[in-house]
This record gives structure tokens, sequence and C-alpha cells, in this order.
């Protein structure tokens, strides 16, 4: 049914448009509530963060388990795997926290939502920065691909 | 005298297996005191190009490294713990790696074979892998 | 190994260096890429999935906050999607391709042209609603689906383009133009290239 994804060497790429697209409508959907005072908006940007804090803990666990086996170079994997690992890990952290914070006070708390609204932003940052590296991985070095002979050295 | 005579002829008669079987094991042991030895070692079967220029490796790996060793590129063998890599050989000139080894890259096992060390590189063939 | 305060703040300071290239940040990797569509392809694919997830709890659960929820990401895919597409357009003269790919890209683009039209009567189809639940809630339900199916094909699609056939990836081009040179957007002629992409056998 899916013959792209039958060649891919792991899952990794085909989930991690779950944790960006959910994650960034989160915060889209909780500054939006904010600036309405809507609680409709609210309760949707809560349900859209818990899915995009599960989708990206399986976003993480399916890259750890492609890192050993995905084939760039040595120095690619220095200048851009580690950073990227480095910025997602980052960014599960502040999605754990944040989530278990909206859990405890759902949909959106009350006390400190200027702070919260501030770490979704700070979250979302990071995981962009975080998604850049891995952008560049698959478009600059073929990473997770079959179009190119391999290695490929890192130039910046 | 006759008695003397037939009990040394029978001794030497008896004692002929026993020293060409001696003489077998000497052999044996003069090639391994020649710097092979039997060598035991728990780790990983990867393919060196992908291992070597990419760090590659573990289950994720697999598909890629089994088709590598079918290619041609030789299997090597990280050593748990020391990280250190054996160069895998087959037991017989004109022979390929058995399927049963190519079908276990990418995964933990233990090989059993002779290790030859030549110029700093490390070689073992293959006696068994489990 | 020397303790002294300052040394250790060296130390440290020499440790955070050794981890942390700094001058590798900014957003380089999206000057780099040929084009921007890649960014907002996340979007449709990941929202459409969600928004039938949430509809479908909602509908056959009853639950209406889940209705709500799936609205939400149903526009925000909606959105996902026009810029998906519009950068798609603009994208598709911006980089080197071969036949193979071009055939691919045709695909590609009508049925991402075809999930615009869909998406926009989702979104309209969803306003109609009493409770936050659509009217003919299950027909709604079915075309979200076939909705959500061909935004997962297409994006099938444009994954094997550039994983397989490297559309967009930058050491690909010598193999995709066969190191000819200037024979970008070969629409009607057949390209023969002297390196194959050798598929998956390849490493």
């Amino acid at each position: 049914m899916f013959p792209g994804a039958q060649h891919l060497q792991n899952l990794h790429p085909l989930v991690i448009h779950f944790p960006i697209a959910l994650l960034m409508g989160a915060a889209l959907l909780y500054v939006t509530a904010w600036l309405l005072k809507s609680e409709r908006f609210a309760h949707s940007a809560f349900v859209v963060l818990v899915l995009g804090a599960l989708s990206l803990a399986v976003a993480v666990a399916t890259g750890l388990y492609a890192e050993q086996g995905v084939m760039v170079s040595l120095s690619v994997r220095e200048h851009l795997l580690r950073p990227h690992k480095s910025y997602m890990l980052a960014t599960l952290g502040l999605c754990t926290m944040l989530t278990v914070w909206a859990l405890s006070a759902r949909p959106f708390p009350k006390k400190g939502r200027w702070l919260f609204l501030f770490l979704c932003l700070v979250m979302i940052s990071v995981m962009t920065v975080g998604a850049d590296f891995g952008g560049r991985m698959v478009y600059d070095y073929n990473a997770g691909g079959t179009a190119c002979r391999q290695p490929i050295q890192f130039t910046k | 005298m006759k008695h003397v005579i037939r009990g040394i002829v029978t001794t030497l008669l008896l004692m002929s297996p026993v020293s060409v079987w001696a003489q077998g094991e000497h052999e044996h042991d003069h090639a391994h005191g020649k710097g092979v030895q039997e060598i035991t070692i728990k780790g990983e079967l990867v393919d060196s190009l992908c291992y070597v220029t990419m760090a590659a490796k573990g289950k994720g790996h697999k598909q890629c490294a089994i088709d590598c060793a079918k290619a041609g590129i030789p299997i090597s063998m990280l050593e748990d713990g020391t990280g250190k890599l054996y160069t895998v050989l087959p037991q017989k000139d004109k022979t390929g790696y058995p399927e049963s080894v190519i079908n276990r890259m990418g995964e933990p096992v233990t090989l059993k074979g002779d290790l030859y060390e030549n110029g700093g590189n490390r070689y073992v063939t293959i006696e068994s892998v489990e | 190994m020397t303790t002294t305060p300052v040394a250790l703040r060296a130390a440290n300071r020499s440790s955070l260096r050794n981890k942390m290239d700094f001058s590798l940040l900014g957003f380089q990797g999206l000057h780099q890429v040929f084009n921007v569509h890649p960014v907002f392809v996340h979007f449709p694919i990941a929202l459409f999935p969600s928004a039938l997830l949430l509809y479908g709890l909602g509908i056959i659960l009853n639950w209406r906050a889940a209705c709500v929820a799936g609205r939400a990401c149903l526009y925000l895919a909606m959105a996902g999607t026009v810029a998906a597409v519009v950068t798609g357009l603009m994208a598709q003269d911006t980089f080197p391709h071969n036949e193979r790919i071009h055939h691919m890209m045709q695909t590609h683009k009508t049925i991402g042209i075809a999930l615009f039209l869909m998406s926009t009567l989702l979104v309209i189809w969803s306003i109609l609603q009493k409770a936050q639940r659509p009217k003919a809630a299950y027909p709604f339900l079915i075309v979200l689906a076939a909705t959500t199916y061909l935004v997962l094909q297409n994006a099938d699609l444009g994954g094997r383009m550039v994983f397989i056939e490297g559309a967009a990836v930058k050491p690909a081009v010598s193999v995709i133009t066969g190191e000819h040179g200037g024979h970008e957007e070969t629409h009607t002629h057949h390209h023969e290239t002297e390196e194959e992409p050798p598929d998956h056998q390849m490493h």
C-alpha cells in the first residue's frame, strides 16, 4: 500500500511529522486561547498537546533506535546528528514538563500562564532548530536514503 | 629371547598410532604456538565499510549489513566492551562466508575461531557462531 | 590534573566548546534547501490523521470535546495543505530532476490539488454542525478517512522522491542529472544517466 515506507531503513522519518505539526499546532491554539480568552480553544490545545507529546516520545524512541544504524559519515554524525539528538531530547524534556503541567491544571494553567506560554514558545524554537539539523541530514547528506553513495563527508 | 623381541615389536606397533596422534597434537599445538590461538569473542558482526566509515551497526542496520556482506564487503566482529575489531575469515580458501553467518549480521553473537595477528591487524576464522 | 577554580572554569569552557559548535546554529538548513515545501508538508501529514482520530472518537463515542479538537486539527490541516500546495507549485521548477522524478512529481501535484479541494469541502462541511458534530457525521468521517488516506499516499510518494530518487537532495544532483550539467527540468527528453540510482542496494 505504501511502497516508499517499505524502503525506509527505519520508521523515524515517518513519525517525525507528527510532533512537529502537533506541537506547533498546540502552541498556536494555546496562544489563540489566551488572546481570545476561549475555553474551547484551550481544550483543543490541550488535546493536541497531549497527542503531540505522545508522538514526540515515539519520534525520539525511533530516532534513538535509528541512530546506531543510520548511514551517515562520522563527520555528519558529529556535526549534525549529535546536535539533532541533543535538541530533540531537550524538546522532549520541555514537552513532558508542559504536558504534566497542563494535565494537572487542564486545559490551560491559570497560575503561571505567561510562563506556560513562554515555555511553549521555547519548546517550539528548540524543536525547530533540532528539526533543521534533521532536515540538513536528509537534504544535504541523504541520511536514511539510498539515492547517493555513502559516506558523504560533512562540509559547512 | 624370542619373547623379548616379540614384546618389543608389539610395543612398537601399539605405540605407532599413539605417536601419530601425538604428532598431530604437536602440530596443532605448534601451529597455535606460532601466534595462532583459539578465541571466543562476544560481540556483533558488522560490515567493515559501514562500521569503520559511518559507525553504523545494530539491528537497525541489519539488512544493509547483510546486503554489504553478500556484495563482498568483509565482515568484522566488533567485540563487546573493548570495541576491538576482528576481520572475520572463512575457515577454508576459495569459500565465502556461510549464509548462517551472514544472516546473523547486526545481532549479538558469540564467535569461536582461530585468531591470527599480522602487522597489527586481527583476523579470526569462523569455527562457530552462536 | 589541576583543580583550581580558574583552571576548572577554563576546562569547563573548553569542554563546552568541544560539545557545542555554535556556528552551526541558525536556520542554514532552510536557506540551503532548494525549496521550503518540505517544511510545510508536516502539517497535512500529521494533522489529517489526528483530525480523523479525534472526529472518529468524537462521533462514535459522542464525545464533544474530541469533535472540537478534531475540528481544530482539520482547520490547521487545511491551512497546512494550502501552504504545502503553494510551496510545492513554487518548488517544482527549482531543483534539478530527471524524467522519473518529473513523472512522480506530476502525480504528486495532482493528488495535492485534489487534497486541497477535499479539505476545503471538509472545512465547509464541518461548519455545518450541531453540538460540534458535523451533519451527516458518518459520511463526513468516510470522506475524512479518504482524504487522510490520500494524504498518506501522497506523502509516501513524496518520500520516495526524496529518499530513493534523491529529489532536492544536493549530493544526488550529479546522480540525477548524470553529471552532464545543464539538464535541469528535463520534462520531455529521455535522460540517460551514467550512474543509475541503485535503489536500496547501494550503501
